[in-house]
Order: structure tokens, then C-alpha cells, then sequence
């Protein structure tokens, strides 16, 4: 039926059959042959995938052909520019059981394999092709069209699948179908937090037999918070839509069998096509909706009831007067975070902290008060062998190591209840006034205070030296003269020109060079 | 053959060995338009110019306390540049050649054009730095006999084959050190046309580093020292003053005299009123610094000058190199030369006493200075 082609043959039985730059032999036009439509709409969607749908477009023809034993299969035609298209043609339709053809008018013939690298040729044209006839190694016959399939149509018709959760991704822009009647109290919603939304009015012919027009609320969320993609999602009445190329947009969770990416140029410039899941079919927008900001058409007019008036709040009256105290606790110590220090150890205190490691001295903080040192350091004031230790309750509030307080307030209530500002430490001793209050801006880092006043000797250079950039007098001006160009102060300035060019430079001094010249001879 | 367009070339092969010692290396003309390619150079070995610059450094550190030097700047490689073309041009085959020559005057005086004068102390140091080399440097000529005639090599090593098995061969050879300042006089132009004259471009070279210029100041007539504007106020610098006036004392008696010639000659001229005061000061700081550093010896003990003896006498045969100095400073008394060079009278009287039996000469030769400096004279 068929037969190979051999590298360098030019003549073929195949009408329009002939080599093409590679020697490959191929016809005007390239004909996949899909036994089915699931097949037909997984090749188009490989190719999408591929990149190779927007290329094809301009030429692709869909066509539905009987085939003599009364099966429908489908036919795409492409334009066979060039073996390298057809190429990544045969690599796709391998991919999911097509056949790949090639020739012109009504006779195609198979088209190239690793069998036969140059591609085939008609061994014997069908008396009969019909309207299309396929010679394959296998078989050879002819095929009557049916119909053509519009590809516009097939997308319009295909529903979107779901896709896993897993695989859904947060979208930068959502769209929102709601129904008219939520429609104020969603856009009031988004106005009432500012996201930033914009919202149209839509109205579609509902098709078919009806002639219902439906009308609905078109929301465009950009880069919505994630709350909101699931408050709107879990409305009964609001479906999400993401777009799916510039013109399409298919409902959130789910994808179009063909990426709708690559087939814009079947669209309108103006045209918006919404593509519903569950077989609601997909809506199409004539005219791309002009969206406004929610916040534009949001009402302003308050509903609520007036406001209330004259309130008197009354605050908490009366309280037990307990005395606060502190009593030995068994609970585990915390960290030590502070130590206080009578004064009168100001001398042994400043000794200890001189031998300190300068890690351990850089997190100790001192206040010095009229009676005490305050020393302030998580995991440091307990190297301080002197004082009495302080643990932090929280809240800068301090007390003494081992004991806690009672009645067992929380650190936060004790600070409201000893009206303390908010850059205080508290310090609970338990004495008859219980606790001492010292302001954070008192304690000063340690190193700080280990010295007092550290004298300094300014020492003086004996000259500056000889490369300073100290500037000479002009005790003596330039005069003008021989060397007026030369001396002259505005002269440094300049810059020489541009190297000359070495062909210059060689004419020079070519003529003269000291060292291969240096020797003359005699005798 | 090393081509001096290039930085690396340029820096190793002739300004390395200029400052650090060495074979100079002495090739075709260098023309102005490679200091722009030199101002971000892209060969520069890091190592050769930290080699030149620690050395410099040393160098300078003799003459008073030198900073950190990041660099050799632009403007000392076009004064080394501008030297390289004169010593070019000292070949004996390139005397007679007006074109070269006219080419070599031209380069030269647009490379000093662009270095101008320096306006810094830095500047002066490190100009000297790089040029100090030129006191040293002497050009090896060899006379070669041998069994069948001779040859004559300027500058150049002899051939190995040449000198070959001496003595079968009867090879001799005589090797002749030619001064710097008897390789400038090569540069005098047979023909008086001033477009050929190489001589103001190489006193040109002095006057643009005044420290050099003060190093070499005893040079001959054709190239004899004198005041320049740069050089003057070079020396109103304190330190760059102390640096000239150790150079002049350590290079001995004829540069003393070369300089205090050349203060006679500017005072005679236009000399400006400060720069007159600022070379007295010089002259008489250099006089004391030279009484300073003689044998001390006590006012009362000193052995009394015998009578009729000229100059001021005490000190020895030192004294009579700076006789301009020592006028002066008889003529203005202990207290005037303290006051003007800012020292203790008693220091100054104890390093230069004043012989009261001295004899006046008729025509004093600090006369024009004193007078262009606006100094009274004091009769001690």
C-alpha cells in the first residue's frame, strides 16, 4: 500500500508530496486521524500543554468523517509548514493513539517513523478515495466528512473537571457570581473591609429552549486574603470563578479540559467567557462588563439605631484590703532575672563585676537608688553572689527567689492595681510599702558605670609627615616666560588628549631606538 | 621588546629600578597619550608597585616622618616619563636627528604641562621619591678589543659570543660610567633652533620636583641651579625645608655653593620681598644647622682666629662654604637671625659665634639679599 521513500528521492506517487529541506517528504497539509472525541479533546489539551494549540490555530480545521464500516472518527487538519511542526505533531498524536498523515487534496499518506526516516509514499492510489482517503501501512481507505466541528463550539460545550485539593492554588485574581439577591450584602461586606474589589451587574441569555435572561453580580477580588476566598466559597448562591487566560474564566477548583490559554485568538478582544462546572454550561459575555469599585456603589446611609446617649459607666466599688505579702512557695524557681543590693556593698559589688567576662558584663543592666543597687539580667544578675535574688513573674514583675505572692494575683492585675507605668519594674519585697517601682530608663548598662572619668593626654605630633596633603604657599608667583604654558597654576587641570594611535607612534619612532642601535663596530 | 604604553612595563622596567636600584631600561619615546590609559591602569601588578613603594617610602623617611603612601601618583610617572624621553634622547645617533628632537620637545613639554607644579607637600615628596634615583643613575659604556678590531657598546652589554674565550681571543674590555649630568649635556642642540632644545625642557624637569632639584643641585653651567617659583615655595614648608636643607648639607661644599650662587643671582633680579626673607631664613638655618652639627666647642675656650684671617673663622674650613650665609648672619647679629629663623639667641650664639676682628669686605655678597628681604643691618 505504502512504500519507504529513500533519502534524495524526488519524484512521488502522492499528489503534493515532496521533500522538504531535511528531505523529508511531506505535502501541504497534515491530517491527525483520533479514533474518538474524548481522544480528539485530549490531543487538543496535550497540545495546549505543549504550546503547540496557539500555532496551530490559524490553519486547524476539525472535521468528523465516516469511515466505510459506518465508524465516526475525527479528523484535524493543520498546514504542514514545515517536518519540524509535523514533528511535534506525530510526538503529541503518538501520545494519545492518533495517526499522523501528510499530502494534499484528497490522498494523504502516512507520515514519517523511526521505520522510515524520509517518510512514505503511495504505492497505489485508491480508485475511490471518497472525500478523504488515509494510506497507512495497515490499511488504506477512503472516508466520507460528516461534519465540521467549530472549535470554539467544542470548548464552549466541554465542562470543567475538578481539580484535586491539593493542587488548588491561592489565585491573585477571583471572580464572584452571585446571585441578585446577595448581592448588596456581599459588596457591603467587602466595602466594610476594604478589600479590594470591584463588582458589575451581568445578564446572559439562559439558552436553549428558554429565553429567561438571568442576571447576577459579577465581583473581581485582586489578590483576596484567604478568609475570603473561603467565606465566599462556603455561600450557597456566590460560585468563584479564576481566570483562565486573558478572556475565559472557569469556576475555582476546577480546569478546562483544554487550556484556555492557548486558544485566546478564538475569543473576542471585548468578549468574556464564563465557564461553569456541573454541566451549567459556559456564559458568554458579549462585551466585557465594566467593573466599579465596591466601594463606589455601597450605600452610606446608616440603618442602625441612634446613638445612645448620656452613659454612665460605674466602676468597680469596694475590695477586701488584703494586705499583699509574701509567702515561701514550693513551686520550682524560675529564672533569675534581677538582684537588689544594699548600697553599703557598692565596693565589693563594682569588684565582682570587673572580673565578669565581658559576654556575662554586656547583659547586666545597674540603678543605683538612695538604699540599694538594682541589678537587672536574665541568666546574668545570678552570678552575683550578693543582694537578694529576684525572679521575673511576668510583666516586670519581680520577686524574691523561693517565694511568691499572696494572695496570688497575676502579674498583669498587680501591675493595674499598683498603677504603674507601663516602662516600670516592680520589685515586690514585702515590705510595709510592698512593692518598689523603678522606671526601665533608670537602669543603665554595667560597663557603663565601672569607671568614672578616664583622663586623657592629648598627644601632639612633632611634624605632620612628609606625604601629608598639606597645601605649599605661593610665596613666589609663576612669572610669565619660557616656561609660562609649563608653570602656570590652571595647567594641571588638563588632561592630555587621547593616546595617539600606534601607527603614529611607530612612524616616530621607528627610526630611532637607542638600545637595538647602541653598537657600532670597526675593524 | 617591553612596551612602555604599558603600566606594568613602564613601572618595572624603568621607574622600579630608578627608585629601588638597578638596570634601567631606556626604550623608544614615550608619547603624553599614555597617561590616560596609566590613570586606571589595567596591567598593574600590586606587587612591583608595593616592591617601588615601600622603598620610596624608606627613601623619604631619611629626609622626615612619612605617612602611608597608597600609591605612585600619575603626575610623578609623566616626571618619570618626561625623563625617561631626555635620557632617550642622550643617545650620541639621536644628536644630530632635528625631527626626533622636535617630537621628544614636544611630548616632554605636554606631559610637564599636564604635571604642572606641585601644589602640596605631598606632591613634592613623591616626586622626589620616584626621581630621587636620577643622582645615581651612570650609563655603562664598553670598549671591546679583540684579535681582529673592536666595538663600542653605549648603554648595552656586549654580546656573549663577542667576549667569548678572552684569552685566545684577546678580548679586552673597558667599561666607562657616564654621569647623568655628562649624558644632559648630550642634549645640547648643535643648531640654535629653539623648537630642538632639549636643555630648558630638562631644567623644566628639575624646577617641576624642587626636591630633586635641590639633591643635584651641583650640576653644570648648562644645567646650573636656580631659583624657581616652585622651588621657593617648596621651601616655605617647614618640613620640606628641613628635607632640602639636609640634602644640600649631605651632598657637600660644591652644592652649598651652587645654591647660594643661584640666592646672589635671584636677589640681583626680581625677586619678591617674602620669597628674599624666606631664603635668608633658609641660608641662615642652613649655616646654624651646619655650626650645630661641627665639633662643639665652648665660646671661652675657642682658640682665637689669627689676625687678618677672612670670613667669620672659628669654626674651621666648613665655614667657608656658605659664605653668603655667614655674611648675612654677621650683618644682622645673634638676635635678628634667632628672630628670623625662630630660635633661642643663645643656641644660635652658641652654634655660631661672631668673630668681633673680623675684616669687612667692600662689596658684601649677601648685600642684595638683605636688601630684597628688607633686613637692617646690624653692626655687632
Amino acid at each position: 500500500m505504502i512504500e519507504r521513500v529513500a533519502q534524495h528521492q524526488s519524484r512521488f506517487r502522492t499528489p503534493g508530496l515532496g521533500p522538504d529541506a531535511r528531505g523529508v517528504a511531506i505535502g501541504p497539509v497534515g491530517v491527525v486521524l483520533l479514533p474518538s472525541l474524548e481522544r480528539l479533546v485530549a490531543f487538543l489539551r496535550a497540545a495546549g500543554e505543549e504550546g503547540a494549540l496557539d500555532e496551530l490555530l490559524d490553519s486547524l480545521r476539525i472535521v468528523q468523517v465516516i469511515s466505510p464500516l459506518r465508524t465516526r472518527e475525527m479528523v484535524v487538519e493543520v498546514q504542514a509548514s514545515s517536518s519540524h511542526r509535523l514533528d511535534r505533531l506525530a510526538a503529541i498524536a503518538r501520545l494519545v493513539g492518533a495517526m499522523v498523515f501528510t499530502g494534499s487534496g484528497r490522498h494523504f499518506v502516512k507520515y514519517r517513523d523511526a521505520q522510515a526516516p524520509f517518510g512514505y509514499d503511495i504505492a497505489q492510489l485508491l480508485d475511490d478515495p471518497g472525500d478523504l482517503g488515509l494510506y497507512h501501512d495497515r490499511f488504506a481507505q477512503p472516508y466520507r466528512v460528516d461534519k465540521d466541528i467549530a472549535l470554539r463550539d467544542l470548548l464552549l460545550r466541554l465542562a470543567p473537571v475538578a481539580v484535586p485539593r491539593a493542587r488548588i492554588e491561592s489565585p491573585r485574581t477571583l471572580y464572584a457570581l452571585v446571585r441578585t439577591g446577595l448581592g448588596d450584602s456581599v459588596v457591603g461586606y467587602l466595602a466594610r473591609w476594604a478589600v479590594p474589589a470591584r463588582v458589575a451587574v451581568v445578564e446572559w441569555q439562559r439558552g436553549g429552549t428558554s429565553d429567561l435572561v438571568e442576571r447576577a453580580w459579577l465581583l473581581q477580588l485582586n489578590q483576596p486574603a484567604q478568609r475570603f476566598t473561603n467565606l465566599l466559597r462556603s455561600l450557597p448562591g456566590v460560585r468563584l470563578f479564576v481566570p483562565d487566560g486573558e478572556r475565559a474564566v472557569v469556576e475555582f477548583g476546577h480546569r478546562h479540559p483544554i487550556p484556555l490559554s492557548a486558544c485566546a485568538p478564538l475569543f473576542g478582544s471585548e468578549e468574556m467567557v464564563i465557564f461553569r462546572a456541573g454541566g451549567d454550561g459556559a456564559i458568554t459575555l458579549s462585551v466585557r462588563p465594566p467593573f466599579v469599585d465596591v466601594q463606589t456603589v455601597t450605600s452610606l446611609v446608616a440603618t442602625s439605631p441612634a446613638t445612645v446617649e448620656n452613659v454612665k459607666t460605674s466602676g468597680v466599688i469596694g475590695s477586701f484590703s488584703l494586705p499583699l505579702k509574701l509567702v515561701p512557695t514550693g513551686s520550682a524557681p524560675k529564672r533569675v532575672a534581677a538582684a537588689v543590693i544594699p548600697l553599703g556593698e557598692q565596693d565589693t559589688l563594682g569588684r565582682m563585676l570587673s572580673v565578669l567576662p565581658p559576654a556575662m558584663l554586656n547583659r547586666l543592666f545597674v540603678a543605683f537608688t538612695e538604699t540599694s543597687i538594682y541589678l537587672y539580667g536574665h541568666d546574668a544578675a545570678s552570678v552575683v553572689p550578693l543582694g537578694v535574688l529576684y525572679e521575673d513573674l511576668g510583666e516586670n514583675v519581680m520577686v524574691p527567689l523561693g517565694w511568691g505572692l499572696s494572695p496570688p494575683i497575676p502579674p498583669d492585675v498587680l501591675r493595674q492595681l499598683a498603677r504603674a507605668s507601663g516602662d516600670a519594674r516592680l520589685f515586690v519585697t514585702g515590705d510595709k510599702t510592698p512593692i518598689t517601682s523603678i522606671p526601665q530608663s533608670a537602669f543603665v548598662p554595667a560597663t557603663r558605670v565601672l569607671l568614672a572619668d578616664v583622663p586623657v593626654y592629648e598627644d601632639a605630633l612633632i611634624a605632620p609627615p612628609l606625604d601629608a596633603d598639606l597645601p605649599l604657599p605661593d610665596l613666589w608667583p609663576t612669572p610669565p616666560g619660557v616656561l609660562t604654558g609649563i608653570m602656570s597654576p590652571g595647567a594641571r587641570g588638563e588632561l592630555p588628549p587621547q593616546r595617539t594611535s600606534p601607527a603614529q607612534l611607530d612612524a616616530v619612532t621607528s627610526s630611532h631606538d637607542p638600545d637595538a642601535g647602541g653598537a657600532s663596530s670597526g675593524g | 621588546m617591553a612596551d612602555y604604553g604599558s603600566y606594568h612595563e613602564f613601572v618595572s622596567r624603568f621607574v622600579g629600578p630608578l627608585v629601588m636600584g638597578g638596570r634601567v631600561e631606556v626604550r623608544d619615546l614615550i608619547g603624553p597619550g599614555v597617561l590616560l590609559p596609566w590613570m586606571n591602569p589595567v596591567d598593574l601588578d600590586a606587587n612591583v608597585v608595593t616592591k617601588i613603594v615601600d622603598t620610596l617610602r624608606t627613601r623619604l623617611a631619611k629626609l622626615g616622618p612619612v605617612g602611608s603612601i597608597t600609591g605612585l601618583p600619575l603626575d610623578a610617572l609623566a616626571l618619570a616619563a618626561v625623563w625617561h624621553n631626555l635620557l632617550s634622547m642622550t643617545h650620541p645617533e639621536a644628536k644630530g636627528r632635528a625631527s626626533l628632537r622636535r617630537k621628544a620637545r614636544q611630548w616632554c613639554l605636554a606631559m610637564l604641562e599636564w604635571a604642572g607644579v606641585p601644589h602640596t607637600r605631598a606632591e613634592v615628596s613623591l616626586r622626589h621619591g620616584v626621581l630621587c634615583g636620577l643622582a645615581r643613575l651612570r650609563r655603562v659604556d664598553t670598549h671591546v678589543t679583540f684579535w681582529a678590531g673592536y666595538a663600542d657598546f653605549i648603554g648595552v652589554a656586549p654580546p656573549t659570543a663577542l667576549v667569548a674565550w678572552p684569552k685566545v681571543r684577546r678580548v679586552r674590555e673597558d667599561r666607562t660610567d657616564v654621569p647623568l649630568m655628562e649624558l644632559l649635556a648630550a642634549l645640547d642642540a648643535e643648531d640654535s633652533d629653539p623648537q630642538t632644545d632639549l636643555v630648558s625642557v630638562a631644567r623644566a624637569a628639575f624646577a617641576l620636583s624642587p626636591l630633586t632639584d635641590f639633591a643635584i643641585a651641583d650640576r653644570p653651567p648648562a644645567f646650573a641651579f636656580e631659583w624657581t617659583p616652585p622651588g621657593v615655595n617648596a621651601l616655605a614648608d617647614p618640613c620640606l625645608r628641613g628635607a632640602a636643607q639636609r640634602m644640600i648639607l649631605a651632598r657637600g661644599t660644591a652644592a652649598l655653593r651652587a645654591v647660594e650662587q643661584a640666592t646672589v643671582r635671584a636677589a640681583k633680579g626680581e625677586l619678591p620681598q617674602g620669597a628674599a626673607r624666606l631664603l635668608l631664613r633658609f641660608h641662615l638655618e642652613m649655616a646654624i644647622t651646619e655650626g650645630m652639627s661641627s665639633k662643639p666647642t665652648a665660646p671661652e675656650s675657642r682658640p682665637q682666629s689669627p689676625q687678618g684671617s677672612q670670613g667669620i673663622g672659628p669654626q674651621g674650613p666648613s665655614l667657608a662654604s656658605q659664605p653668603l650665609a655667614y655674611d648675612a648672619y654677621a650683618r644682622l647679629g645673634y638676635a635678628r637671625a634667632a628672630r628670623l629663623t625662630g630660635l633661642s639667641p643663645d643656641v644660635v650664639q652658641r652654634a655660631l659665634p661672631i668673630d668681633p676682628n673680623r675684616s669687612l669686605p667692600k662689596d658684601p655678597p649677601s648685600a642684595p639679599l638683605l636688601a630684597r628681604a628688607g633686613a637692617v643691618e646690624v653692626r655687632t
